[in-house]
C-alpha cells in the first residue's frame, strides 16, 4: 500500500478510536456542539494525497459510517457506529493488497496524450520521414497490455522503442519511478560474463572491463573477441532485447547519465555495437577469442552477475571527462591548460537571458584566468565537453568570442512562428523559414592560441553547438572517440502521470535553411570530427588497466 | 422567510468592512493586473483570450475571497448578534431561518464571483480583442463549470457558518481555500499536492484550480519569447462530473449544516 494511503487508514481508525471515547463525553455534556466532531473523518479523503481510489472504498464507507454519529444524539449508537466504521476501515487492507489495479497508473493514456502532442509539435517529422502511424501500431499495443498488467517495465521498454525510433537526442523519456526504471534496465540488459565488448576502430572487437577471473582463459583487456554465442558480436548485439531502445543509465557514485541506443549519428551507433553482446545468454555464453598466438580458442562462460554492473563502469571509463566541475580549470603542461564544460549554463540568471550582458561576471571570470596562465606560458587551450549536456547558446556564444578569432560569426536561425496557425513556417516545399541569427564575435583574448575540442557522442545539444559552431576556425580542432551526439533542436517536455517526455520543439536552421546539425535519414548529423581518436588496444590497456585519460592524453599529443 | 432575505441583502450592501472593501480591492486588483500586463514574454499585446490563459488561475483562485465574506455577513453575523435567537423566539421555524440565509448568501455569491471574473476581461475585450487563443465557447463553458463549483464552496462556507457560529470564520477559511487553490495549481514541485490536483472533483478548490487552468504548450526562439498553443477542449466526463459532483456535494454540505442547526442549542 501507498504511504500516505496507510495514513488515511490509520487516521480513520485513530478517528473511530476518538469518537468512541468522545461518545461518552458528548452525553454526558448534552452539548450539541460536540456533533461537529463527528465530521472529522471526512478528512481522511484529503489525506490520501493521491486522490480518490476505488480500493479505498471501504475506507470511504467507513467514513460515511462514522458520520451518522453526526446525525444521532444517542451515546450507543455512536459507539456502535465508530465500532463498524473502524472495521470497515480495515477491509481497505485486503482490498488494497489484493486488487492488482490498486493506485493503476494510467499508461495508456500517457501514451496517447504523449504521442498526439508529439505528432503535432516534433519539429523533424519531415526531416527524419517518421512513419506516426506505424510507430502508433507498434507501441500502443505494448501500453495496452503495460497497463492491464500494470507493469512498469513493460511501459520503460515501450517508451524505450519508441523514443529510439527518432534517433534524436533530444527524444527522452524518464518514469516518474526512478527504481522501477533501473531495475528494468538492469533487467534487459542482461548476464554478466567478466567482460563487456566494445567496437575497435579498425572494425574488430575487444574484450573491456575485464574480471580476474578470465585471465586463466587468456582474456584481458584488449583481448579479440570474434564471436559470441556463435555471432560477430555486433550482429549478436542486434539480437539483444534492447536493440533499438534508448535506455538511461546513471551512475550512482558520479551520478553522470548516459543514454544507450537510439543514436542520432550511426557512426556513434557503430561504435557501441558490440556493447549489447556481452549481455546474452543463459546460465552461460559461448564466447570466441584470439588467444596469445592469435588462434581463435572457444570457451563458455559461467554468469556472475547482472551485465549492468559492468557495462556501466565500463562506458563510464570510455565515456570520462575530467572529474572537475563546470567551467573549472587544470593545468596541464607547461603551455596547455584544459576548461572543463559539463553544461552550458553559469547561473539561473544568465541562463534566463538572451543579452550577451548577462554573462559578463562569466567572461570576466574566464578572461582572468586566461589571463593568468598566458602570463605563465599557456598558448593553447583544451575544451572538455565530453558529457556535456548541453543549455543556453548564448553562454556559449560568451564563451567562444574568448577563443575565436577576431570577427563576426553568424551560427544559427531561429524558426519563423505563425502565430494565427499556432505553428513554424515553411515555404512550399516544406522546409522550415529562417528567422532571427545568432551569432557571436571572436575577440581573440587567447592571441592566436590553439583550441582542442575534446568531445564524446554525450556531447549534445548547446554542446553540439559549440562544436559546431567552432570547428573549421583556423585555431580550433574537434577530437573524440566519437563525434558529438548531433542533437541542436530547441526542447520542450511533457510531464505525464507515470513520467515525462522531452523532444525537439523548436526549429533552428543553419546558414542555408536547412535543419542544423540534426540527421535526417542518411542518419549523419552535421557536426563532425577534425580527428578521431583510434579506439584500438593501446587506447583499451590506457583507459582499463592504467586508469588513464587515453582521449586527454591524444589532445595534448596533438598539441605538442 | 421573504423578509429575512431582503435584510441579509441590505446588510450585505452596507457593510463597507467586510464586502465593499473587499470587493473593490478585488477588482481593482484585477483590473490593475490586465492594465500593468498589456504585453506577454514574448512583446505581443495580450489579447482576452491569451490574458486567460496565463493568468486565469490567479483571478479565479483570490477571488475565492468573496464568498467567505458574503456567507459570513449572510449567516455568521447574525449568531453574534441574537438575531437568529430572536427569530426563534418569535416563532420563525428552523428551516426558513437557515435557507432565508443560506439563499440569498448562494446567489450573491455566484453573481459577485461571476462579476469579479467578467470585469477584468471585459475590459481587456474592449481594449485588444478576444483573440484567437482560446475560443470563446470553451471560456464560457469553464465559466458555468466554475460556478458549479462555486457553489458547492459556497454550500461548505454556509456549513462553516452555522457549525462555527462566529463571525469571520468563513472569510478565514476562505483565505486558506484562495492560497491552497493557487498553491495546488501551481504546486508542481511539491508531490502532496501534486497528487491531489489529478483529482479534479475532490475538492471545489481543485475543480476550480483544474477548470481555470489550460493545458498549454510552448515553443521559442534563441530571443527566449514563448509562443503559447492552448489545448483548451474538456472532455464529457469532467463536464459532467463536475456539475454532478458540485450539486451533490452542495446537497450534502446544506443537509449537514441544517441538521446541526436544527438540533443546535445556540449556546
Amino acid at each position: 500500500m501507498k504511504q500516505f494511503d496507510i495514513l488515511a487508514l490509520l487516521y480513520g481508525i485513530a478517528a473511530c478510536i476518538a469518537l468512541f471515547i468522545l461518545a461518552d463525553r458528548a452525553d454526558r455534556s448534552k452539548s450539541t456542539g460536540w456533533k461537529r466532531c463527528w465530521l472529522i473523518p471526512l478528512l481522511t479523503i484529503i489525506v490520501a494525497k493521491d486522490g480518490p481510489e476505488l480500493s479505498l472504498l471501504p475506507l470511504y464507507l467507513g467514513s460515511l459510517i462514522a458520520l451518522t454519529g453526526f446525525f444521532t444524539e444517542q451515546k450507543k449508537l455512536r459507539q456502535r457506529s465508530s465500532v463498524i466504521a473502524a472495521l470497515c476501515m480495515l477491509l481497505t487492507v485486503p482490498v488494497c493488497l489484493l486488487n492488482p489495479r490498486y493506485r493503476a497508473i494510467g499508461y495508456k493514456a500517457d501514451f496517447q496524450k504523449a504521442f498526439d502532442r508529439m505528432r503535432r509539435h516534433y519539429v523533424l517529422s519531415a526531416h527524419k520521414n517518421i512513419d506516426w502511424d506505424a510507430l502508433y501500431a507498434a507501441y500502443m499495443p505494448q501500453i495496452e497490455e503495460a497497463e492491464r498488467t500494470q507493469d512498469a517495465a513493460k511501459n520503460y521498454y515501450a517508451w524505450a522503442g519508441f523514443t529510439a525510433a527518432f534517433h534524436d537526442g533530444h527524444v527522452s523519456y524518464a518514469m516518474r519511478d526512478r527504481e522501477a526504471e533501473e531495475a528494468a534496465v538492469r533487467a534487459i540488459l542482461g548476464n554478466d560474463y567478466g567482460l563487456a565488448v566494445m567496437r575497435l576502430t579498425d572494425g574488430r572487437f575487444a574484450a573491456v572491463n575485464t574480471d580476474d577471473s578470465l585471465k586463466a582463459h587468456g582474456i584481458t583487456n584488449g583481448t579479440i573477441i570474434t564471436k559470441w554465442n556463435g555471432m560477430v558480436p555486433d550482429e549478436a548485439s542486434k539480437t539483444s532485447p534492447a536493440w533499438n531502445m534508448k535506455l538511461t543509465c546513471t551512475d550512482d557514485e558520479t551520478e553522470n547519465m548516459w543514454e544507450l541506443g537510439g543514436y542520432p549519428d550511426i557512426d556513434n551507433e557503430i561504435f557501441y555495437s558490440g556493447l549489447l553482446a556481452a549481455g546474452l545468454g543463459d546460465e552461460t555464453a559461448s564466447v570466441s577469442y584470439l588467444d596469445a598466438a592469435g588462434k581463435e580458442q572457444t570457451v563458455t562462460l559461467p554468469k556472475l552477475g547482472e551485465y549492468a554492473d559492468r557495462l556501466f563502469p565500463a562506458m563510464e571509463t570510455i565515456d570520462q571527462g575530467l572529474p572537475l566541475g563546470n567551467l573549472t580549470w587544470q593545468r596541464m603542461d607547461k603551455t596547455t591548460a584544459c576548461l572543463r564544460v559539463t553544461g552550458m549554463s553559469y547561473d539561473s540568471k544568465s541562463y534566463a537571458s538572451d543579452k550577451p550582458s548577462a554573462y559578463t561576471e562569466m567572461t570576466d571570470q574566464l578572461k582572468m584566468q586566461i589571463q593568468e596562465y598566458m602570463d605563465d606560458g599557456v598558448q593553447d587551450y583544451v575544451i572538455d565537453l565530453r558529457n556535456n549536456g548541453g543549455g543556453s547558446p548564448h553562454m556559449v556564444n560568451a564563451m567562444m568570442s574568448l577563443f575565436a578569432p577576431e570577427g563576426h560569426y553568424p551560427v544559427i536561425y531561429d524558426g519563423v512562428w505563425d502565430d494565427d496557425a499556432k505553428c513554424w513556417k515553411t515555404d512550399e516545399n516544406g522546409k522550415y523559414l529562417s528567422g532571427k541569427v545568432t551569432s557571436f564575435n571572436g575577440e581573440d583574448f587567447i592571441q592566436g592560441g590553439r583550441v582542442i575540442l575534446l568531445v564524446n557522442a554525450n556531447t549534445v545539444s548547446a554542446g553540439d553547438y559549440m562544436v559546431k559552431a567552432m570547428r573549421g576556425l583556423p585555431n580550433v580542432t574537434v577530437i573524440g572517440f566519437t563525434q558529438p551526439n548531433g542533437s541542436c533542436q530547441a526542447v520542450g517536455g511533457l510531464t505525464l502521470d507515470g513520467g515525462a517526455l522531452s523532444f525537439s520543439n523548436c526549429v533552428n536552421n543553419d546558414a542555408d535553411g536547412n535543419i542544423f546539425i540534426d540527421s535526417g535519414t542518411d542518419r549523419q548529423s552535421t557536426d563532425d570530427l577534425d580527428v578521431q581518436i583510434p579506439f584500438d588496444e593501446q587506447a583499451i590497456r590506457t583507459l582499463f588497466d592504467d586508469g588513464e585519460d587515453y582521449a586527454m592524453q591524444q589532445a595534448l599529443a596533438l598539441l605538442r | 422567510m421573504t423578509d429575512i432575505m431582503k435584510t441579509q441583502i441590505r446588510q450585505l450592501f452596507r457593510r463597507k468592512g467586510i464586502f465593499q472593501f473587499p470587493l473593490i480591492a478585488l477588482l481593482i486588483t484585477l483590473v490593475l493586473s490586465v492594465l500593468l500586463q498589456s504585453t506577454d514574454n514574448s512583446g505581443r499585446i495580450l489579447t482576452a483570450s491569451a490574458f486567460l490563459g496565463q493568468f486565469a488561475l490567479f483571478s479565479c483562485a483570490v477571488s475565492l475571497i468573496m464568498p467567505g465574506c458574503i456567507m459570513d455577513v449572510c449567516c455568521s453575523d447574525d449568531f453574534t448578534d441574537k438575531t437568529i435567537n430572536h427569530e426563534l423566539t418569535a416563532g420563525m421555524p428552523r428551516i426558513k431561518v437557515y435557507f432565508a440565509r443560506i439563499l440569498p448568501g448562494l446567489v450573491i455569491s455566484l453573481l459577485c464571483y461571476a462579476l469579479v471574473l467578467a470585469v477584468p476581461f471585459t475590459l481587456l475585450t474592449f481594449m485588444h480583442g478576444w483573440g484567437t487563443d482560446i475560443p470563446l465557447s470553451n471560456v464560457l463553458l469553464r465559466l458555468v463549470l466554475i460556478l458549479a463549483a462555486i457553489l458547492r464552496y459556497s454550500c461548505f462556507m454556509g456549513m462553516i457558518a452555522f457549525l462555527t457560529k462566529k463571525m469571520s470564520a468563513c472569510l478565514t477559511v476562505s483565505i486558506f481555500a484562495a492560497l491552497a487553490c493557487y498553491s495546488m495549481a501551481m504546486g508542481a514541485s511539491i508531490p502532496y499536492l501534486r497528487g491531489l490536483m489529478t483529482n479534479p472533483y475532490l475538492l471545489s478548490i481543485l475543480s476550480i484550480g483544474n477548470l481555470s487552468q489550460f493545458d498549454a504548450w510552448y515553443t521559442y526562439g534563441s530571443s527566449l519569447k514563448y509562443n503559447y498553443i492552448y489545448y483548451p477542449a474538456l472532455s464529457g466526463s469532467t463536464v459532467a462530473g463536475v456539475v454532478i459532483v458540485s450539486l451533490v456535494m452542495s446537497a450534502f454540505w446544506l443537509l449537514l449544516g441544517y441538521h446541526y442547526f436544527r438540533t443546535d442549542d445556540l449556546n
